[in-house]
């Protein structure tokens, strides 16, 4: 009984993937025959989308952003985390009240006063449009915040004891301690980042800076009757790839990493 | 999980002695660590949102978004707008449809998925994989399955002898193809969530109750869920969070079509400020969003206490 109500749920959720992977290896003709089983398939359309867009160039504007991001908000959450839960600075409890309420502003909420920075900056249309706004995040300070709560403050106790500074206690004791929160805040942040469309689609305007996400919008900007929908999906299996990738290879620490997150109360 | 504000206390010590000198460079070594993270949360966040409230005062342009003081014009023109009140109702039907649909499904699988069942790696794995897909991805996904009249949904309506059906293209159907997407992409999330609760349930209740002869659904309901209550907080509060952020999937989709049906304030707040250049009723609409946002997570909060169990 369990395993039919969890395999039907499952056939569901992978019905959108299944058809989008059939859709990539059709012809537009067999894509709308009405068949639910295709008659033909081929590799052909993951050729033509490849040569006919710069699919790559995307993919590389995609990687660099995201790493650059990812790497930017580890460093400044895990810095910032530590010096909230193990220092004794007066006014660490207003810097975490800020982060919280951090949380609560949507960037949909507050694009206009960040666009008017980034054009003021003359950055509109640069890399640095894509990167600068989000090296800093609150859900990250917050995230591993959590994570350092879990260690035993005696320990960092005795660690001062022995004269050790806030430093070495951050590279010897919390960085290796926390590994699982900093490889799924990397997956969560770096999935989010990779497939972000708003943000990359309000500050670029020129193929040449176009993230994966602006790439595939633009083929859906077509008249509906002539989106290329064969080259769409191929494009779209191509794009899912590397998230996918990723999340196999942290799977475990991820399942760990939000399950510990939820525990934690 | 349950962000639990009183942890912002914890361990609040007693005002230490003035310092000395030596202690007042140590100190400022210690802010080394908060500047990063914090400059960048200031500069690209806290203070955006205060500008965005000052610009909402004033009548712009297109080149100076603060060109005339308009005091509370903005926020008169957009409550007597009937684009704007669609808008409204159409992101509370959608955060309400999101967040329901993700709870209950989320609930549902968690509880499957919590046996000790062979496999349950594989079942875990397929339902989470959606939530790394791009959300662009997803929604291109979902418009190729229900495409009009040669879709995989259309195909199957036809071969039992129903009418097709335009999803995307009826106003009466957009909205809800959109909660759809949104929820096949998040219910992963939600369901770890969940899972994370169950491992806090007391096994020994249960079996109790078991061999007093209470059914499973009984155990279910007397026990287990008023075990997750902190989970189901969370995840009620993060989704209605994430649901009035929606963009990309109605982006993708519809454009906010047909006919307006599956605009959402963050659409409007978009097509105000960027396709008509009026950053005035724009932002006088962020307001209203974020006010709306910290009300219902309030009152969330607040009612949190009648229903959600905590252990102290």
């Amino acid at each position: 009984m369990t395993y039919s109500v969890l395999t039907v749920i499952a056939l569901v959720v992978a019905l959108p993937l299944v058809w989008m992977i059939l859709g990539s290896m059709e012809s537009v003709r067999d894509m709308f025959s009405r068949a639910l089983v295709p008659a033909n398939l081929s590799l052909h359309n993951y050729v033509a989308v490849l040569t006919g867009q710069p699919l790559a160039h995307y993919f590389f504007n995609s990687f660099f952003t995201t790493a650059i991001i990812v790497c930017c908000q580890l460093l400044t959450s895990s810095l910032a985390a530590y010096g909230i839960v193990f220092t004794k600075i007066r006014g660490r409890y207003v810097v975490f009240a800020l982060v919280i309420m951090s949380l609560m502003i949507p960037i949909q909420s507050i694009f206009i006063p960040d666009y008017i920075i980034l054009s003021d900056l003359r950055w509109i249309n640069t890399y640095a449009a894509l990167i600068v706004p989000f090296i800093g995040t609150g859900f990250g300070i917050f995230f591993l915040r959590q994570s350092y709560l879990g260690i035993p403050r005696t320990l960092v106790e005795s660690m001062q004891m022995d004269g050790a500074t806030h430093w070495t206690i951050f590279r010897r004791l919390v960085l290796p301690n926390t590994k699982a929160a900093l490889v799924t805040l990397a997956l969560l942040n770096g999935v989010f980042h990779y497939g972000y469309l708003f943000w990359p689609l309000l500050v670029t305007n020129t193929p040449a800076r176009w993230v994966i996400p602006v790439g595939l919008s633009y083929y859906t900007e077509a008249q509906p009757d002539q989106i290329l929908w064969n080259l769409l999906m191929a494009a779209n299996v191509l794009a899912v790839i590397p998230v996918v990738l990723a999340f196999l290879w942290g799977q475990r620490y991820l399942v760990k990493g939000v399950l510990a997150y939820a525990l934690k109360g | 999980m349950a962000i639990r504000l009183a942890n912002l206390a914890d361990d609040i010590h007693p005002l230490e002695p003035s310092l000395n000198p030596r202690r007042r460079l140590r100190q400022a070594g210690e802010w080394l660590f908060l500047i990063p993270g914090i400059v960048t949360v200031l500069a690209f966040f806290i203070v955006p949102a205060g500008y965005v409230i000052y610009i909402s005062f004033f009548q712009s342009t297109i080149m100076n978004p603060t060109a005339s003081f308009a005091g509370v014009g903005n926020y008169r023109a957009i409550l007597h707008s009937a684009q704007f009140g669609g808008a409204l109702v159409h992101t509370l039907i959608f955060a309400g449809g999101v967040t329901i649909s993700v709870l209950v499904l989320g609930l549902l699988l968690a509880t499957l998925l919590d046996q000790r069942l062979r496999a349950v790696s594989v079942y875990r794995t397929v339902i989470f994989l959606p939530y790394v897909f791009p959300l662009v991805s997803s929604g291109v996904a979902f418009m190729w399955l229900l495409q009009p009249q040669y879709g995989f949904v259309d195909t199957v309506l036809q071969l039992l002898g129903l009418p097709a059906v335009n999803w995307l293209g009826n106003v009466h159907t957009a909205l809800l193809c959109i909660i759809a997407v949104t929820t096949w992409e998040f219910l992963g999330f939600y369901t770890l969530i969940f899972l994370g609760g169950l491992q806090n349930v007391n096994v020994h209740l249960k079996e109790a109750a078991a061999v007093d002869g209470a059914g499973s659904w009984t155990v279910f309901r007397k026990i287990t869920v008023p075990s997750i209550t902190p989970s189901i907080f969370f995840a009620a509060v993060f989704s209605i969070i994430q649901s009035f952020q929606a963009f990309d999937q109605i982006y993708i989709m519809t454009q906010g079509g047909p006919a307006m049906a599956t605009q959402t304030l963050t659409y409007y707040i978009y097509t105000q400020g960027f396709q008509f250049f009026n950053f005035g009723q724009a932002s006088a609409a962020s307001v209203f969003m974020m006010v709306l946002l910290g009300l219902l997570t309030g009152a969330q909060f607040f009612l949190a206490k009648r229903w959600v169990v905590t252990e102290e």
